[in-house]
């Protein structure tokens, strides 16, 4: 069984523009980490919140791309 | 209530010289007269930020005497910390389900799916 080693996250907030970083390391090669960002059957794994089903409809992952994905709870979508 | 006094709060701290007289009564207590001192505004104008502080229970209540001190009640801030807590143990949960996912992951494998990968 292999364990998995988590960092701590921390969010910054810039104070010249409306923007909210996200810093976070992980203990993998750049390669995968992207992997796990554009495939789309990884990010439904990890990225949605947690109480609801995460479904990618549509994923064009590159710059000016576009993606929709839709999260489901029971009948509610 | 507490979504209540949270947006007392939040709104409080929209003004930068309200933050100001938080950072500097930080730093410890200070009188009306010597915290409106620096300021460009009148001493009302600076009595009238503190009672916006002292409404949210940042800040004690004014008194009558500009010379009684006025003190920061910091618990206030949990307030804030717990809702802003929130949304980073989100953030954390997802990257830790990001860790799992990359733990699964072949050291081999392509930085991106095949094109033809037909999605659902």
């Amino acid at each position: 069984m292999t364990t998995i080693r988590t960092n701590e996250t921390e969010i910054a907030s810039d104070p010249t523009v409306p923007l909210v970083r996200i810093t976070r390391t992980f203990d993998a090669p750049p390669h995968k980490v992207f992997r796990a960002h554009t495939d789309p059957d990884l990010l439904v794994q990890w990225l949605g919140p947690r109480d609801l089903e995460m479904r990618v409809d549509h994923y064009d992952c590159r710059t000016g791309g576009s993606y929709r994905h839709l999260h489901v709870r029971g009948d509610e979508e | 209530m507490a979504a209540d006094a949270l947006s007392k709060v939040f709104s409080a701290l929209a003004d930068p010289t309200r933050r100001d007289l938080v950072a500097r009564l930080a730093d410890g207590d200070a009188t009306l007269t010597e915290l409106a001192a620096p300021y460009a505004v009148s001493v009302q104008a600076v009595a009238k930020h503190l009672r916006v502080l002292s409404d949210t229970g940042l800040v004690t209540k004014p008194q009558t005497s500009q010379r009684t001190p006025l003190h920061l009640d910091a618990d206030v801030f949990d307030l804030m910390t717990a809702w802003i807590e929130r949304y980073r143990r989100q953030a954390e949960e997802r990257y830790t389900r990001l860790d799992a996912v990359l733990c699964e992951l072949p050291d081999d494998i392509e930085p991106t799916p095949p094109p033809t990968r037909a999605r659902s």
